[in-house]
């Protein structure tokens, strides 16, 4: 798992890698270099040699500081590409995700996983090598020592070691899990307070500041700890392998001093193989570290992954067409059904219709009827069954989703804006659009009395979301946005109902021209808003219960009639 | 209609002092002076246990080994494994107990941003986008972890290491040493001080660019299905791409920043150790010092780098940091002009009286979108509030609850003056069905409820049949347990609505403010709900604000807001007869629904 970041990093890994072994190396040759120094200064003094070796010692310092640099250089290098490109894959992946996948996953999470977790991987790929690195070649390096100096007592140092080996193997798995879970964790607490920040009005308007504190009081205890629980870990496992490092420490003390006292052994070698064992502490410690940043990267990797790893669920298929006849659409829904993924009941039934070139629908029907699942399930955001909905006579599914969507001008029941400027948001399907098809756009919506009063007009920024526009304003902002993509089927879900009637009437008037020889397919509540449709559809439960031309459900005094009747009472009361 | 929101110029904002950052932070250390004090002893007694075990066994190997004393060396192992024992123990707790206050720590500033944060005006987060301000309250706090929990303490235990080493070094050769410190403290003082000018602003730039990457992401999950639905997949991940690259970029410099100082102390330190072969064997050569201490400078000179290697680390984390509070302090900064807490306010139970008198507002600078607005209304009256999209009917709203500042006139709510009400009672008495739906992740319970826990199941079950929500959600899997997606995204639209609208009856409120409260509802459902509000705003005050003029059909008096003016005001009856704005709108609409097909 680990190895595959790698594999194609080779230009960066494999000179890092060398780097690191001649910083160890160099390393391990000035205490040489002292040790020779010294001697020297010992048998036959001389100025000359002194002065030589304090040089050689200033080279060693100096390669030991490019070949440190250098190291760095790659490996982080490595790691920052390593995390740029997982990043990137997963922007590339969500761009690819249907509702299926935003059905069930929350904003803060994945948001967590692409910054939160990103850090422990880089991490890991930085100075977690490093540190494994250091272990295994000083710890090596210290064993060859330590062997060709004295073996009998470096197998007495060494006796401790499966203790260690036993609590590493102990602790691995624990570590993994413990982190997996703080990062778990912290994604939670990033959603609460992206949900919170993003719903500050309601809960301004609630008077809930006091409560959403406390909630989140408890978000940041569990957090805390769990982030406690892996520091209980860790102040076990670090100093317990130095506690292991002392034991080796005592037993060399104890059974080689023996060894000196029985005469075996020369103080002076004694003296220097404790040298080469404090060489030996470095690595172990090193050993912690590792263990460490190593855990911490895979549990995040593993995270991150979910996404990475994950594939779309709508996607094309091999050999997808594009849309043939681009400048006209027939539409044809044969039997289908569709059920969410959470869901207890079908939201779509059995629905069958058929929409002729040129030809509009109005769909009407009680809330949670299955009116935007329907539009949902033509526009391809869900994934949905073979041959059911069939476009310019072929199966939805055949197509490229670019294709198929490059010809539905899509106006959703959720007026969503993006924070840029007006002029981006309206030519949000071509950034490349001239001003004046904005501008004819925006008047279409009748937007353009609007921003012809703000003073930076069309550059004007919106907020995120549209916040500083009205719901109105929003709403026409999304209409104007799917008049200038202007492609040949159009869909309105609810697209008018935080709009005045005057100005429905108006834009309804505009658009006319527009939707004259196009396929559209109009969701509302209102009966006025479908006033022009060829066809009536009443939904009901994810059935559609009626279907017709107005004139037809009047007189059959069914369900449409019963709504047209409740709207009609209305105004009659409101006329009186 | 707006001008720009202007982004508050948050990251070109004057550098606070890092000393004031320190204080900051210390500031969260204050309360903790005890567990701090212990932790302080403990790594004293640790740093004092990891230097006694070389010295044990420098007595081990002088006294006793060389002399032959082997019960000495027993005794002596034995107390190095105590040692050693005790050693395993305060470590333990000592790594423990700072991992304990950092998250304690960590733990009191989250809350504190995010306290201070959800008390900040709604016009804050007008203009800051979420993903921003989110990152202050996690990632930046997280950013301090390292500080909090290894930063301090380890500064202060290498500190005290290197001073002890320091006269250490200065008892064996104190002309070595003084040496050593002439040669190598001026190279380390201007390449700390170089570092740090590099490093501060890079790191600087790398908290605003995740900053970026945050929002950026956060806007591109929310929309998504608009991206796909416009085929802009392709310019979006080249922007991610493009923001993803500044970060590396922003990275690399940094990281090639730190290659060349951390390397550069190592450096010092075998540099030092050449200087110090040579003149130190020159000295020994010369007889001014012995050799036996030669050789223990040039031990201990390593471990005198050793603390200032992980120093000048620290150092490095500190500076990180202080970046990160940087960008948190700039939120808490904005403590008097944009916090609306006003303690001790009238609060009074509501009655329901509201006057605006020449009431002007602007949510921008001058640009007036209610300009000398002026009406009141009574107790238990039931008013429409009418007009064409954008003409601040919505703002007049946020104005009853506050939610904005007025430049000029008076807003009185039973006859008090609204600055002088405490803001959260009068909130707390005002239930606000508010044009953007809004719903939390939770389940359908604790929606309608919003976690106030003085609710049953079956009040709640009761409400949700009166405004015949009931339906729906007795449907759902788990009924009033469902669980729900963050803005109910798993329901829909009508649903949310519908919920929001429950949730607010839920409060049993004093005055009813409905924004387009049933927009997105169908006909059937919507009498249901006409049905229940009636009843239950018959004696309280209620104001309506809809598109269609069949659902203020009961209002008592209707206002009409053309441009952020009222330009006509008067009962349904009245205004036809005036056949003014309203009545133009009126007859239209009549028209369409009297002729409703081709
Ligand atoms: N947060 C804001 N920041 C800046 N300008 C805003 C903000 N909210 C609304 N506006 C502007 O103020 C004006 C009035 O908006 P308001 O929401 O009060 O209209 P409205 O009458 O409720 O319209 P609608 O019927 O469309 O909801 C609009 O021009 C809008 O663009
Ligand atoms: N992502 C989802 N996961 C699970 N269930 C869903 C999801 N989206 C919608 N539903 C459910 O599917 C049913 C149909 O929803 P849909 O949004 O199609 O209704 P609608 O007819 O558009 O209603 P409205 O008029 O309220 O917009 C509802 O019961 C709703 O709760
Ligand atoms: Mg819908």
């Amino acid at each position: 798992m680990i190895w595959d970041y790698l594999k194609d990093k080779k230009k960066y890994l494999f000179p890092a890698l060398i780097f690191l072994l001649l910083v160890d190396i160099a390393q391990l040759l000035v205490p040489l270099m002292t040790k020779k120094a010294i001697d020297g200064l010992r048998q036959s003094p001389n100025m000359n040699d002194l002065l030589v070796t304090g040089l050689i010692i200033f080279g060693l310092a100096v390669s030991v500081f490019i070949f440190r640099f250098s190291w760095r250089y790659f490996l982080l290098r490595m790691a920052f590409k390593i995390v740029v490109n997982l990043r990137n894959k997963i922007y590339y992946n969500l761009l690819k995700f249907s509702q299926h996948f935003f059905g069930k996953w929350e904003t803060g999470d994945i948001m967590a996983r692409a910054i939160n977790d990103m850090r422990a991987v880089q991490r890991m790929f930085s100075f977690g090598i490093v540190t494994i690195v250091d272990a295994i070649v000083l710890g090596i390096a210290s064993l060859i020592f330590m062997f060709s100096f004295h073996v009998k007592l470096t197998l007495i140092a060494l006796a401790p070691m499966p203790i260690l080996i036993f609590a590493v193997w102990f602790f691995e798995d624990k570590i993994h899990r413990t982190f997996r879970e703080v990062q778990e964790k912290f994604s939670g607490l990033q959603n609460f307070v992206q949900e919170d920040f993003s719903g500050i009005f309601v809960i301004k308007a609630f008077n809930r500041e006091l409560n959403e504190k406390n909630r989140f009081a408890k978000e940041n205890q569990e957090y805390v700890d769990k982030n406690l629980k892996v520091a209980r870990l860790f102040a076990t496992l670090r100093p317990f392998i130095m506690f292991i490092v002392g034991l080796s420490n005592l037993l060399v003390l104890y059974f080689g001093g023996k060894l000196v006292i029985s005469g075996e052994l020369q103080l002076g070698s004694f003296f220097a193989f404790f040298q080469y064992l404090q060489y030996m502490s470095w690595p172990m410690m090193a050993l912690g570290f590792a263990i460490n940043l190593y855990q911490r990267g895979k549990a995040s990797l593993s995270r991150v992954e979910d996404i990475t790893e994950r594939e779309p669920i709508v996607y094309d298929r091999e050999n997808a067409l594009d849309v043939d006849d681009i400048d006209s659409v027939s539409l044809k829904v044969k039997d289908l059904s569709f059920k969410y993924d959470n869901a207890n009941e079908s939201a779509l039934k059995n629905i069958n219709f058929e929409v002729k070139k040129g030809e509009s629908v109005g769909i009407i029907g009680r809330i949670g009827s299955g009116k935007t699942t329907l539009v949902k399930n033509i526009s391809r955001l869900v994934k949905i069954p073979e041959d059911t909905i069939i476009v310019n006579n072929r199966d939805i599914n055949d197509y490229k989703l670019s294709s198929l969507r490059n010809m539905i001008s899509y106006v959703p029941q959720d007026s969503f804006l993006f924070s840029t400027t007006i002029r981006e948001n309206i030519a949000y399907f071509n950034p490349d659009m001239s001003i004046e098809k904005i501008k004819k756009a925006a008047e279409i919506a009748d937007l353009k009395d609007a921003i012809d009063d703000l003073p930076k007009k069309y550059d004007t920024k919106l907020g995120e979301r549209g916040v500083n526009l009205s719901g109105g304003q929003k709403q026409r902002m999304t209409i104007a946005r799917a008049i200038l993509k202007d492609a040949p089927f159009f869909i309105f879900d609810d697209s008018f109902s935080s709009i005045d009637t005057n100005t429905e009437e108006k834009i309804l008037n505009n658009l006319k021209d527009i939707l004259k020889n196009k396929t559209t397919i109009i969701i509302a509540h209102r009966i006025s808003t479908i006033k022009y449709v060829d066809k009536i559809m009443v939904l009901d439960e994810g059935k559609i219960v009626e279907k017709g031309t107005h004139e037809e459900l009047i007189k059959k005094q069914g369900e449409y009639y019963n709504i047209y009747k409740i709207q009609e009472l209305k105004e009659k009361i409101a006329k009186e | 209609m707006p001008r720009h929101p202007r982004v508050v110029p948050e990251d070109n904002k004057k550098r606070k002092f890092d000393i004031d950052l320190l204080f900051w932070l210390l500031s969260y250390i204050k309360d903790k002076k005890f567990l701090v004090g212990v932790s302080v002893l403990l790594i004293l007694l640790s740093a004092g246990l990891g230097l006694a075990s070389p010295h044990i066994v420098r007595v081990g190997i002088d006294d006793y080994i060389g002399k032959g004393d082997y019960n000495g060396l027993l005794t002596l192992a034995v107390i190095y494994f105590f040692i050693r024992v005790f050693y395993f123990a305060s470590q333990f707790g000592q790594m423990y107990l700072t991992a304990y206050l950092g998250q304690k720590i960590m733990y009191r500033m989250r809350l504190d941003i995010f306290e201070h944060v959800i008390k900040l005006k709604k016009s804050y987060f007008d203009k800051n986008p979420i993903g921003k301000i989110m990152t202050r309250v996690t990632t930046d706090v997280k950013a301090l972890n390292e500080l909090l929990t290894s930063g301090f303490v380890n500064f202060f235990s290498q500190s005290l290491m290197l001073m002890g080493i320091l006269v250490f070094l200065f008892l064996e050769a104190w002309k070595l040493t003084l040496i050593l410190l002439v040669i190598t403290m001026p190279l380390l003082i201007i390449g700390t001080i170089l570092f740090r000018k590099k490093i501060t602003v890079l790191y600087r730039k790398i908290r605003t660019q995740i900053a970026k990457i945050n929002s950026f992401l956060q806007e591109s999950i929310s929309g998504m299905s608009i991206i796909q639905l416009f085929n802009r997949q392709e310019y979006n991940s080249n922007k991610f791409m493009k923001l993803n690259n500044e970060w590396y970029n922003y990275s690399v410099d940094s990281m090639i920043t730190r290659a060349t100082f951390f390397p550069f102390i190592s450096f010092l330190s075998m540099f030092a150790q050449a200087i110090i072969v040579y003149l130190g064997g020159r000295l020994v050569f010369e007889n001014f010092i012995t050799f036996g201490s030669l050789f223990l400078f040039l031990r201990y000179m390593r471990m005198f780098f050793r603390p200032l290697r992980q120093i000048s680390q620290q150092y490095n984390i500190l500076q990180r940091a202080m970046a990160a509070s940087e960008k948190i302090n700039n939120i808490l900064d904005r403590k008097k002009s944009e916090v609306y807490t006003k303690e001790g306010g009238y609060k009074g139970e509501l009655k329901g009286e509201i006057e605006f008198k020449n009431v002007w507002f602007a949510y921008e600078e001058d640009e007036y979108v209610l300009k000398d607005v002026s009406f009141k209304i009574n107790v238990g009256e039931t008013i429409a509030i009418v007009g064409p999209t954008g003409s601040g009917k919505t703002t007049i709203i946020n104005l009853i609850g506050k939610f904005y500042d007025i430049q000029r006139g008076e807003i009185f709510v039973d006859g008090i003056n609204i600055e002088d009400w405490d803001i959260q009672y009068l909130r707390k008495q005002l239930g606000i069905v508010l044009q953007d739906v809004f719903l939390f992740s939770g389940n359908i319970f604790e929606n309608i409820t919003f976690y106030n826990p003085d609710f049953d199941e079956k009040e709640v079950e009761e409400l949700a049949e009166y405004v015949n929500a009931d339906k729906f959600i007795n449907k759902l899997t788990n009924r009033y347990e469902t669980k729900i997606l963050e803005r109910g995204k798993t329901l829909s639209f009508g649903q949310r609505q519908l919920l929001s609208f429950t949730r607010t009856l839920s409060y049993e409120p004093k005055m009813f403010i409905l924004d387009e409260a049933t927009s997105n509802i169908d006909s059937e459902t919507e009498k249901y709900i006409q049905d229940a509000t009636e009843k239950l705003t018959s004696d309280r005050t209620s104001i309506i604000i809809a598109h269609r003029l069949s659902t203020i059909e009961n209002a008592d008096r209707i206002l009409v807001v053309h441009k952020g003016e009222i330009r006509e005001r008067g009962t349904h009856k009245e205004l036809i007869q005036k056949e003014g704005l309203y009545y133009d709108l009126y007859q239209l609409q009549s028209i369409e629904e009297n002729q409703p097909a081709k």
